[in-house]
């Protein structure tokens, strides 16, 4: 089995998530794994030492993301071997451009996975439908496989093999749309992005104000958290969109989230029921959201919130 | 102008998930409009009313169901629906058949939900897109149009990033939550769509899909957690963040 996967870089940084999906793709012993990075800078090739990989192609000529661009030319080196699987992130660009490559080469795309296995020499994915509350396995029909993986549901694991890979350069192809990335603003958050973040504070409605957000953001800074909030927030002005979490929100999946007056509604959880762990700070014992908890305080955020900081720098002091 | 959305039929959010011989159980399953269809929906009426002499058609495939979410975008103010009434088994599959359907009608613009939330895939519209050879831009927070056929288009991504794009008709556009606010539909509103056209067609040939499905699963439920209540809060706090540490090892 071949496998190439596409490396995300954003910002000219290289997402964690290429490294998750080449421990992925090392879990399924395939005969070669290729990578295809569109970046300026070979040096975050670097990061891919200690896998074995037989080829990295970097391709140059892309300063903004582009999805007709990246499209073509990552068409043009699928075509140019023999791949079995082509693995991506299920991030934004991820999702833009795979369902345009599934249509383009009549190959089967499985997104969103959380497990991927070889079962009978086929791949074999399972992934979340209806928000969480069902799981499904399925595999494509065609030789090709395309699959988008989740970020946060692998360890990432390092074989430690010697060896360099070959490397390729390349200059992008073409636009062929008419279509132009004019500029790519950037967000106010340093954090990461709570789609990729492994520690998650998130407030509702409870917050009252966004100016009480403030003690959530000092907390997290603590632990370098990212912060969310719930529709209620939002929809209230506590909080700008891009914080959502939940159905018509993001979908986070980190090892601890916290929910600090949140009720739990079935729409929220959809949003961040595979976190690993997941307390609940709630002035109401029947709060929904200490059914899902693994940790639950009851008391009043205002007063728990502050304490929680200090704990936290405590720890961090102790490290 | 002439503006296609496409819609589609999901459970409730409040749907139960339930298996019977580990397959789907729909039977309690009430059916609503995808919830990004709604702002692909009003996306479409304001470009309409922006317009003058412009056309809107819904479009959907699917079974029976789809039919509802269709009269509730004619009550919200779409001219006229078009119904492919078949059970496709992937997203290709009614990628494909909506082409069929987009390429006779040619409308100029096309809008989709982001995602349908039931599938949670995001395909669908993209591959429209790729099957008609056009520009798409997915995850769409921000229309400004140039002139009658170019705009602007903002697409929200990671960390509050958003990429501003160019682009010219025609185009496919999946709407985001942040796009507008979708308007109530008036009892008149309702009435009306009762009245406008729904043709229901049968797909011609469809290609075979390209994935499939082996077998459904609940997720585990999680055991009971630890809840503290009745003490002073610091020393609440003190303990959860000790389990974190030493029990969850998170921290
Ligand atoms: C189609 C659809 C899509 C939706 N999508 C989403 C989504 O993506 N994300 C989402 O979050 N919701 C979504 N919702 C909304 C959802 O149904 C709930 O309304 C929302 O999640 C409630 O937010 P909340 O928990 O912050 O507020 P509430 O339900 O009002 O809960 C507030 C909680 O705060 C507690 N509290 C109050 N004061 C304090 C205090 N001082 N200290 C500690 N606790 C306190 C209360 O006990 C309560 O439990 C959606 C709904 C629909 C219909």
């Amino acid at each position: 089995m071949n496998i190439l996967i596409y490396a995300e870089v954003r910002q000219g940084k290289l997402k964690n998530t290429a490294l998750e999906l080449l421990t992925l793709a090392q879990s399924l012993n395939p005969t070669a794994i290729d990578i295809a990075l569109f970046s300026e800078d070979a040096g975050i090739s670097k990061a891919f030492e200690g896998f074995s990989i037989r080829e990295i192609f970097v391709i140059s000529g892309v300063p903004l993301y582009q999805n007709d661009i990246v499209l073509n030319s990552l068409k043009k080196i699928i075509t140019s071997s023999s791949y079995d699987c082509i693995l991506g992130p299920a991030s934004p660009t991820g999702r833009d451009l795979f369902p345009r490559l599934s249509a383009q080469l009549k190959a089967g795309l499985l997104t969103e996975v959380i497990d991927l296995k070889k079962e009978n020499n086929k791949l074999v994915a399972t992934r979340p439908i209806y928000a969480g509350k069902c799981l499904v396995t399925c595999s494509s029909t065609t030789p090709l496989t395309l699959v988008t993986l989740r970020p946060n549901v692998i360890a990432i694991q390092k074989p430690a093999t010697s060896g360099s890979p070959k490397v390729t350069n390349q200059v992008a192809e073409k636009s062929s749309l008419p279509l132009k990335v004019v500029e790519i603003r950037q967000g106010k958050s340093t954090r990461p992005d709570l789609t990729e973040a492994t520690l998650i504070i998130s407030g509702g409605r409870a917050m009252a104000n966004s100016d009480n957000f403030k003690i959530l953001f000092e907390a997290a800074d603590v632990i370098g958290a990212s912060v969310g909030a719930s529709r209620a927030a939002v929809d209230s002005g506590y909080a700008p969109h891009e914080m959502q979490v939940g159905q018509t929100g993001k979908t986070v999946n980190p090892n601890l989230y916290i929910a600090c007056g949140i009720s739990g509604s079935i729409q929220h959880l959809a949003g961040m029921r595979t976190s690993k762990i997941i307390v609940a700070i709630n002035t109401d014992i029947d709060a929904p959201i200490f059914q899902k908890a693994d940790y639950g305080i009851v008391a009043d955020l205002f007063k728990a919130v502050p304490v929680l900081t200090e704990e936290f720098k405590k720890l961090k002091g102790k490290d | 102008m002439k503006i296609a959305v496409l819609v589609k039929s999901v459970p409730d959010t409040e749907t139960k998930i339930k298996l019977s011989d580990s397959k789907l159980n729909q039977s309690d399953f009430k059916y609503v409009i995808n919830p990004y269809d709604e702002y692909a929906v009003e996306e479409a009426l304001k470009i309409q009313e922006a317009h003058a002499g412009s056309e809107s058609i819904v479009i959907s495939c699917g079974p029976k169901s789809c039919q509802d979410s269709m009269r509730k975008a004619m009550a919200m103010g779409i001219d006229r629906g078009i119904h492919i009434n078949f059970e496709p088994t992937d997203s290709y599959q009614v990628a494909f058949a909506l082409s069929e359907v987009l390429k006779e009608e040619a409308p100029q613009i096309i809008l989709g939900g982001q995602k349908a939330i039931d599938d949670d895939t995001g395909h669908v519209g993209v591959m429209v897109a790729e099957i008609l050879n056009i520009p798409h831009v997915q995850v769409v927070s921000k229309l400004i149009w140039k002139n009658d056929s170019s705009l602007v288009v903002e697409r929200e991504v990671e960390g509050g990033m958003i990429e501003v794009i160019e682009t010219s008709l025609p185009v496919y556009l999946g709407a985001h939550k942040n796009l507008n606010a979708p308007r109530f539909t008036s009892l008149p509103g309702i009435m009306k769509a009762k009245k406008k056209p729904l043709v229901e067609k049968t797909p011609g040939s469809i290609p075979s899909a390209l994935v499939e499905i082996h077998s459904y699963m609940l997720p585990l439920e999680k055991p009971a957690g630890k809840i503290f209540k009745g003490e002073p809060v610091e020393a609440m706090v003190q303990k959860v963040v000790g389990l974190l540490r030493t029990e969850a090892k998170v921290l």
